[in-house]
């Protein structure tokens, strides 16, 4: 071989290094892909898996869009029962896969710091203290909730083979538990499920069943089917903050959070005085304690009323529901009413769970703790350095272990405090099991081989047990015990069929229940402010703290992106004299301080129109700090409201005080300023009365709008305009009616066409890249405040007027009535989107693409007491080219990136309908039969909305079903006064609101001018 | 040659510019009006100087910046893409426009006031029109693909766009610069001679010789240069009005509320032409304090710009009424909202601003003593420069962050970059004006003279020759020249000369005389007809261009507007047409062989070197001529009264 020959083999295999390295791994076990056996897969072949992604007590069924063995996309599971949409979390954990922040390393300590350490050096020590287990005396295992039948088998396990180990679980936001109140009322293990596809009327009491609840996306599948505006359900909503299902809701009352507790104890008192159901004694308690709601007598007695009319009518009922927040005596009389509406066995379904029950809460751990009497403590998953209650002064009483063993996703707060860090596997990369909420048993199969090294929390719990080389896949092969072909058939659907818990049969406990409202105190009324703590729409309980995604997906209500701040309502913010500066200047917000029984924390705050008066929201997971070996976050995101949580009162407490801090002010970042009472052409709405009385209400809105209108009538052109001629003519319908603002359609937007996060700083800045935004306005009504949500995304005007102003021909109509975007002919002029009446074209201000790795992982933060020292050490290597390569993966490789300097939005997922075209002309062959059936090409928006919001196809087809939906009387296109002719056009949307609330209470606008 | 500063202290400052510029002989008018490039640097210049190179590195390196990183450090957001940058484009290409006005318009309208400042106001256009050119080029995302606005296939094998305003705007600009150009550099031309002639420096004479173009001040070169010029002047003022009327059309053919309407092109002729006195006013008035040249510019000229800024004024606040009255009486409750938080929104500063400089300011001019109270003018320009920065300020952003739905309106906030590249364009326009007054006379010298010569009724003096310079008759064939004090004995030995018949002979004056140009040679000149083809050829390519590009070689549906249409193909002819028209205009100067021609037998003589650009005039005879005979031709101008008489060889 001369030096020549070596040379261009050495330099071959060299370039051919990195690909054959990062792209050709493939898991070793056998996973059984969606349509089409394992092993003809070939490079740039898109491949579906079915998986599905846990979350706390169930799992949302999921299929993931596999391209050269890496996954891109997250869809729902259409297989699934009520399956197919996606919530934000399921759409985000793509990024969340590919997290830079990932814990990537075994650590354990030395010399009271992190260091690094190989797995088999840690696995040695779990060795030892596996041996050193002789009954378990001083093992404790605290994890959050999980609904794997895997896990549960595995605790079972190590519990019968050291009967004293003990099992604690921890959920800062426990969702399970109205489920928890029903197995005391039942004295068994229970579960409460709602068919709201059968409801006719909904009494929401603090309960988000559109959104934050557990398997929320069902619920709102099942409700959205009820809203046609043939025969609606009508949906009233109590609450103090403003929610989802508030603002979707017909009527809606805002209270505090307290008050809840005395309007259903109101309900219930003449329901079951109506009823006859309890004796005297449970009506007078029941009375009492609805005393503090006297102001809202009138609200009881309609929705009362209404609930027993309801009753009535034949096969739908109506369903009292009190969401997780709520303490036990409301879900106690939620279950009672909607037994003594006889809704139980209809709407409201119960099931009989069999799973395994922990030893205790973190209560009773900490009780362990404090006493010494803990050898070896497993963490898994949960962080309660970060969020447990403050009064249990976690971070003391775990020191008093002897070794703490830490398993979690990321290097965080907890990870700071134990002996050994074990790196947790993302679910994409797990074997696993889980159960729905309603039993349904899902398969979790790992559609990618371990981006770092790390374990499975089966894997780990199958060690302690001494199976040191069982692998995940093991385990759940093990625990399903399925054959061969069953097992394929399981992890190809995604999910076993009539696998659900069987129902719950018995009567429920009249005693149970006697005792449940005996025990409760009647709530003294108080003008003290009071303090709620949500759940967030990014990051949960912070669990999703470090996904950008989440974090630069504005919150639907607040469209707060990259914080948290407290907000109130602006009656309190008069009372308390912060200044409204929600107008157009979004960006700076006062700081004030919150006390609460000693404990305090300082905040921004925001004014939040429709929230309860005297009320502070605060929302979770924010405040953290999280590093790792590729950086950290760079700048503090939100504060952590944990500081100020009580376990006692975990969702809300009264008797804060409220200082504003003086001169003290923070950058809030908000996409979208208070939109206030915008014109009646925006968003078109009537109610179902009016609605059936004036069918043609929408065209009677736009005929009366007094906006100019274009001067040519109908019919006259001008000039002959070139024909599209194309096969398809794509359109596209949005239901107001349906879409309940959740904002997982601007996530699936995100993912599909690789939009770029631009970080807080430029988010402040107001540069958000999101080709789809939900536009949030409020109404001030008499009533209160309404709050609607328009989707709003590129509407391929026919008569584009981004197009004409366009000087170099970048974006052009083609024959299928699409608006396109040529990123290449793009000079970033901007013209085009100042000539978007609707602004949906987003301008790429800086190198997004490449500067997330700079921007918010790898410059230097400032010191934060959050971060322990020994934390802060742990900084490792930086590296922006590692950070863009492995960022690099999550991306569309059917999308092109786009460079800085470049306007972009969106073409209806032309991607995909490139895709389906070719696809059809392979099928056709040779026969004229190229046109797409209805229903192939759907766009990612679509795809993922849990609602069915999103209507997509092709207008010139008379049978498909977006032509019949821009037939519908409520159909009306976005500002066509203009003459732009959008293609994406607008269902109005109908409430169902009660005529005797709004009676002497005329619905009127107040124009505010 | 030092100026003496004897006779200007002696000057009164008077309210006519005729009598002060009686004050000044033609030598001394001349040595007045170089003194800006002949007398050293003073301090206030180097000071001035230094401030602005500043100025310009700063912006220069945050244009660095800008091209590396991109345009996110401008404060420019999602509903608000344009703001400093369009604003500071459509400031400077408005300020370029009043200096046009003065040369061109004023030139066209006979108004000889503008002799005195048209130098001066050029110089402004072409400097203003640079700095405005930077923006366009800076604002785009991506800079370096500029080139595709030209009308050439791109990398992606398409064309421009022609119905965006934005390449029409790209046509605007490069022809009303060069026009611009042409009209400055033509119209220096008599100077850069008079520089030559008085240049002791090798070097410098070297540099205006070629300048110059070899000006020796024929009357065949006074005949294509006047013709030329005001051809010039004829075409750049429908390019006054065609020029921000197009920058106007990158607003009004927007659909956006306030931006879509039909007043907008006569709005931004007006307000350019406003801002545009406003900053001449800014620069005349130091200028002339800091070289004395209050007996040239005077008082007089100051208070005529102020009568055009105030009509400009009401005219400009008379649009602000149209544009809230079109909103009332249209009823479009999107446009009467943005108007109204016009007055109480988050700009309100700058709206207020705007009334106060461009509107109210202006009307103090009304008052006699106000026009002639120098600070007041000064302020006031001032005042109405500031107006008129944000009275675009406040077109531009307003209208942007207030969208059609409610949910998109947005705010914006300048970033320091935003400032800082502002702060480099005002340094770069400052530094070239500050380099114009170091190498370029900023009075127009001949122009001047002419326009003395014209009120003075060409009263001469009848004087011996003191030097009759005829030493050695050369072999070779040679000319005769006489040089006369004034216009008078050129009228006389013309008349002798017709009288005899001589047929080779010129007449070489600082000023076109007009006498010898019409009397005795031929009126005809096709600079005429040169422009004439040259706006033919313009038109048909320009219609060409768009019908070529957008139907025919690469038709693409755009807004489903038709492919060609005329009304959107007029802009680009008209543009092309213009500029065609004009380099036909400046080749009908130099086509007919008499420019550019460096060497000509007079530069032989240092009398006439030395004199025949700064206040003497020369007729030569050729001794070629049949009717030449040297005593004969000496005696003719000696009876004609030449103060000398010099034989040149050719």
């Amino acid at each position: 071989m001369t030096r020549r020959e070596f040379l261009k083999i050495a330099t071959t295999t060299s370039l051919a290094m990195p690909l054959v390295v990062s792209s050709c791994r493939r898991p070793e076990e056998k996973i059984v892909s969606l349509a089409k056996p394992f092993g003809d897969v070939k490079p740039g072949q898109t491949v579906y898996y079915a998986t599905a992604m846990p979350s706390r007590m169930s799992a949302l069924p999921l299929i993931v869009k596999n391209v050269d063995y890496h996954p891109v996309k997250i869809e729902g599971n259409p297989l699934y029962p009520k399956g197919g949409g996606t919530n934000r979390f399921a759409q985000a954990s793509l990024f969340s896969l590919y997290d830079p922040l990932r814990s990537s390393r075994f650590l354990k300590r030395a010399n009271e710091r992190m260091v690094d350490t190989v797995a088999d050096d840690v696995w040695r020590v779990i060795h030892e203290t596996e041996r050193e287990l002789e009954n378990g005396a001083g093992l404790c295992i605290l994890t959050g909730q999980t609904s794997s039948p895997s896990f549960e088998r595995l605790i079972a396990g190590i519990i019968e083979k050291y009967p004293q180990t003990k099992w604690f679980v921890y959920e800062p936001i426990d969702l399970d538990y109205p489920n928890y109140a029903a197995s005391k009322i039942f004295g068994d293990d229970v579960c409460i499920l709602y068919d709201l596809s059968k409801a006719n009327v909904i009494v929401s009491l603090d309960c988000d069943f559109l959104d934050s609840e557990e398997d929320a996306i069902f619920n709102a599948r099942d409700f959205i089917s009820t809203r046609d505006p043939i025969e609606m359900s009508r949906l009233y909503s109590i609450e103090a903050g403003c929610s989802l299902t508030g603002a979707y809701s017909d009527n809606r009352l805002a209270v505090s959070s307290n008050l809840v507790q005395a309007i259903i104890a109101g309900i219930a008192y003449r329901i079951f005085s109506a009823k006859k159901i309890f004796d005297d004694n449970v009506l007078k308690k029941l009375r009492e304690l609805s005393a503090p709601a006297s102001k809202y007598n009138n609200s009881i007695n309609i929705f009362v009323k209404d609930l027993l009319s309801a009753q009535q009518s034949g096969d739908k009922k109506p369903i009292v529901m009190a969401g997780y927040r709520q303490p036990l005596i409301v879900q106690a009389l939620a279950i009672a009413i909607n037994f003594a509406l006889n809704s139980v066995g209809k709407t409201v379904v119960i099931k009989k769970r069999n799973r395994l029950k922990p030893s205790g809460s973190i209560y009773d751990l900490a009780t362990l703790l404090k006493q010494d009497a803990v050898k070896t403590l497993v963490i898994s998953g949960t962080n309660p350095i970060y969020d447990a209650p403050v009064n249990l002064d976690w971070k003391q009483v775990q020191r008093k272990a002897q070794r703490i063993i830490r398993l979690g996703l990321y290097e965080d707060e907890t990870t700071a405090e134990s002996d050994i860090h074990i790196p947790l596997k993302h679910f994409l990369e797990c074997w696993g099991d889980a159960r729905n909420l309603n039993g349904t048993l899902l398969s979790i199969q790992p559609v990618i081989q371990p981006v770092w090294s790390g374990v499975s929390e089966i894997e780990f719990f199958s060690r302690l047990l001494g199976n040191k080389d069982n692998s995940d896949y093991d385990i759940a092969r093990h625990t399903s015990n399925f054959k061969n072909e069953d097992w394929n058939k399981f992890v190809r659907n995604g999910f076993l069929p009539n696998s659900e818990w069987k129902d719950f049969s018995e009567k429920y406990d009249n005693d149970a229940f006697r005792k449940i409202i005996d025990s409760v105190k009647v709530v003294p009324q108080s003008s003290e402010i009071e303090i709620n703590y949500y759940r967030s729409f990014a990051v949960d309980d912070g669990r999703y703290f470090t996904n950008v995604w989440l974090q630069e997906t504005p919150d639907p209500i607040t469209k707060v992106v990259w914080d948290n701040p407290a907000l109130i309502s602006p009656n309190t913010a008069k009372r308390l004299g912060i200044s409204d500066n929600n107008g157009v200047v979004q960006t700076v917000a006062e700081v004030i301080e919150i006390q609460l029984k000693g404990r305090s924390v300082r905040c921004p705050v925001v004014i939040q129109p429709g929230m309860a008066d005297d009320v502070v929201a605060l929302t979770l997971g924010y405040g953290r700090r999280i590093n790792s070996d590729f950086g950290k976050m760079n700048f503090e995101i939100g504060f952590n409201a944990f500081k100020l949580r009580d376990g006692d009162n975990p969702y809300f407490e009264i008797g804060a005080e409220l200082k504003i801090v003086n001169g003290s002010y923070e950058h809030i970042a908000r996409v979208q300023p208070d939109s206030k009472n915008p014109d009646e052409d925006i968003i078109i709405e009537s109610d179902l009365l009016k609605y059936k009385a004036e069918p043609n209400f929408v065209k009677k809105i736009l005929e009366n709008s007094n906006k100019k209108k274009p001067a040519i009538k109908k019919g006259e052109r001008l000039y002959k305009s070139p024909e599209l001629n194309g096969n398809h003519q794509w359109g596209m319908v949005i239901d107001l009616n349906k879409c309940i603002g959740c904002g997982v359609c601007m996530l699936a937007c995100r993912s599909e066409n690789n939009i770029p996060v631009v970080g807080k700083e430029q988010a402040l800045r107001r540069r958000e890249m999101d080709w789809l935004r939900i536009d949030r306005y409020y109404y001030e009504t008499k009533q209160g405040v309404k709050i609607r949500f328009q989707p709003v995304m590129c509407m391929q005007c026919e008569t584009a007027p981004c197009e004409y102003v366009c000087p170099v021909n970048a974006t052009v109509h083609d024959s299928e009535g699409l608006n396109l975007m040529v990123y290449n002919r793009c000079i970033g002029a901007r013209y085009c989107l100042n000539n978007c009446p609707y602004k949906v074209r987003r301008f790429n201000y800086f190198d997004f693409n490449k500067r997330i790795a700079k921007e918010i992982y790898n410059s230097e933060a400032t010191d934060d007491e959050l971060i322990s020292s020994v934390l802060k050490k742990l900084i490792g290597k930086r590296d922006d080219t590692a950070i863009e390569k492995l960022l690099a993966l999550v991306r569309n490789p059917e999308v092109t990136v786009r460079m800085r300097g470049v306007m972009e939005k969106c073409t209806y997922c032309i991607q995909r309908i490139q895709n389906a075209k070719a696809d059809k002309k392979i099928k056709a062959g040779d026969s004229p039969n190229v046109l797409i059936e209805d229903g192939v090409v759907k766009t990612a928006c679509q795809q993922a909305c849990p609602v069915n919001a999103i209507i997509f196809g092709n207008l010139s087809d008379p049978n498909s079903e977006i032509s019949k939906t821009v037939k519908q009387n409520r159909n009306y296109g976005l500002l066509v006064y203009l003459n732009t002719k959008p293609r994406t056009t607008y269902l109005a949307k109908i409430t169902n609101q009660n005529p005797e609330l709004n009676a002497g209470l005329p619905e009127e606008r107040i124009n505010e001018h | 040659m030092v100026p003496s500063n004897s006779n200007q202290s002696s000057v009164p400052v008077d309210r006519t510019d005729k009598a002060a510029l009686f004050a000044y002989d033609d030598g001394a008018l001349s040595d007045l009006s170089v003194s800006n490039v002949e007398s050293k640097a003073q301090t206030w210049w180097w000071i001035g100087f230094i401030i602005s190179v500043s100025m310009l590195l700063c912006g220069v390196y945050y244009i660095a910046n800008l091209l590396y990183d991109g345009l996110g450090l401008w404060g420019l957001n999602y509903p608000v893409a344009w703001a400093w940058d369009i604003t500071n484009f459509v400031f400077w290409i408005g300020i370029g426009h009043a200096g046009t006005l003065i040369s061109a318009i004023l030139f066209l309208l006979r108004q000889r006031f503008r002799t005195s400042i048209n130098r001066i106001a050029e110089a402004m256009t072409l400097f203003a029109v640079i700095c405005a050119f930077i923006y366009p080029l800076i604002h785009t995302g991506r800079p370096w693909y500029a080139w595709w606005l030209l009308p050439v296939s791109n990398p992606s094998a398409t064309y421009p766009q022609f119905r965006s305003p934005l390449s029409w705007d790209v046509f605007a600009i490069i022809t009303y610069f060069t026009v611009s150009f042409l009209f400055f550099y033509i119209g220096t031309l008599p100077d850069f001679a008079l520089l030559r002639d008085r240049s002791n420096s090798k070097v410098k004479k070297y540099i205006y010789h070629i300048l110059s173009l070899g000006w020796t001040g024929s009357s065949k070169q006074w005949l294509h240069y006047e013709k030329t010029y005001i051809l010039l002047a004829a075409l750049l003022t429908p390019l006054v009005v065609s020029v921000h009327s197009v920058v106007s059309y990158d607003f009004s053919v927007s659909l956006l509320p306030i931006w879509h309407t039909t007043l907008l092109p006569p709005y931004f002729v007006v307000g350019a032409i406003l801002s545009g006195i406003g900053m001449i006013l800014v620069l005349i008035i130091p200028i002339r304090k800091f070289y004395k040249l209050e007996g040239v510019i005077t008082v007089k000229h100051i208070e005529s710009l102020c009568k055009i800024g105030l009509a400009g004024s009401c005219f400009i606040g008379f649009c602000y009424v149209i544009e809230y009255f079109g909103a009332y009486y249209t009823d479009d409750i999107v446009m009467i909202k943005e108007l109204k938080s016009r007055i109480g929104g988050s700009y309100n500063f700058f709206f207020w601003l705007t009334i106060i400089g461009s509107v109210l300011a202006p009307q103090l001019f009304w008052f006699k003593k106000a026009r002639t109270s120098i600070k007041t003018v000064f302020v006031v320009a001032l005042l109405i420069n500031l107006g008129m920065w944000s009275e675009r300020f406040v077109l531009i952003v307003l209208t942007l962050s207030n969208g059609f739905l409610p949910s998109t309106s947005g705010h914006f906030k300048p970033t320091y970059v935003d400032i800082l590249t502002f702060v480099g364009s005002v340094g770069l326009f400052l530094t070239l004006y500050l380099l114009f007054l170091k190498f370029i006379p900023a009075i127009a010298v001949a122009e001047i003279k002419g326009a003395k010569a014209v009120v003075s009724g060409a009263a001469g003096d009848k004087k011996i020759p003191s030097s009759v310079n005829i030493k050695a008759i050369p072999q070779k064939p040679y000319l005769m020249v006489g040089e006369y004090d004034s216009i008078d004995g050129i009228v006389a030995a013309l008349d002798k000369i017709k009288k005899t018949g001589y047929k080779l002979f010129e007449v070489y004056s600082p000023f076109p005389t007009g006498i010898a140009e019409k009397s005795i040679l031929s009126k005809k000149t096709y600079s005429g007809w040169y422009a004439f083809i040259g706006g033919l050829i313009g038109i048909a390519l320009g219609l060409f261009i768009v019908w070529f590009m957008n139907a025919i070689d690469y038709p693409l549906n755009v807004s489903g507007k038709p492919l060609f249409n005329i009304f959107f193909a007029a802009p680009v002819a008209f543009e092309i047409s213009v500029l065609f028209a004009a380099i036909g205009a400046a080749a009908g100067m130099f086509l007919p062989r008499n420019m550019p021609k460096f060497s000509s037998p007079l530069f032989k003589s240092e009398r006439f070197s030395a004199s025949c650009s700064r206040d003497k005039y020369y007729i030569s005879v050729d001794s070629a001529d049949e009717k030449y005979l040297l005593d004969r031709t000496r005696d003719m101008f000696i009876s004609t009264g030449a103060s000398n008489i010099e034989l040149i060889e050719k």
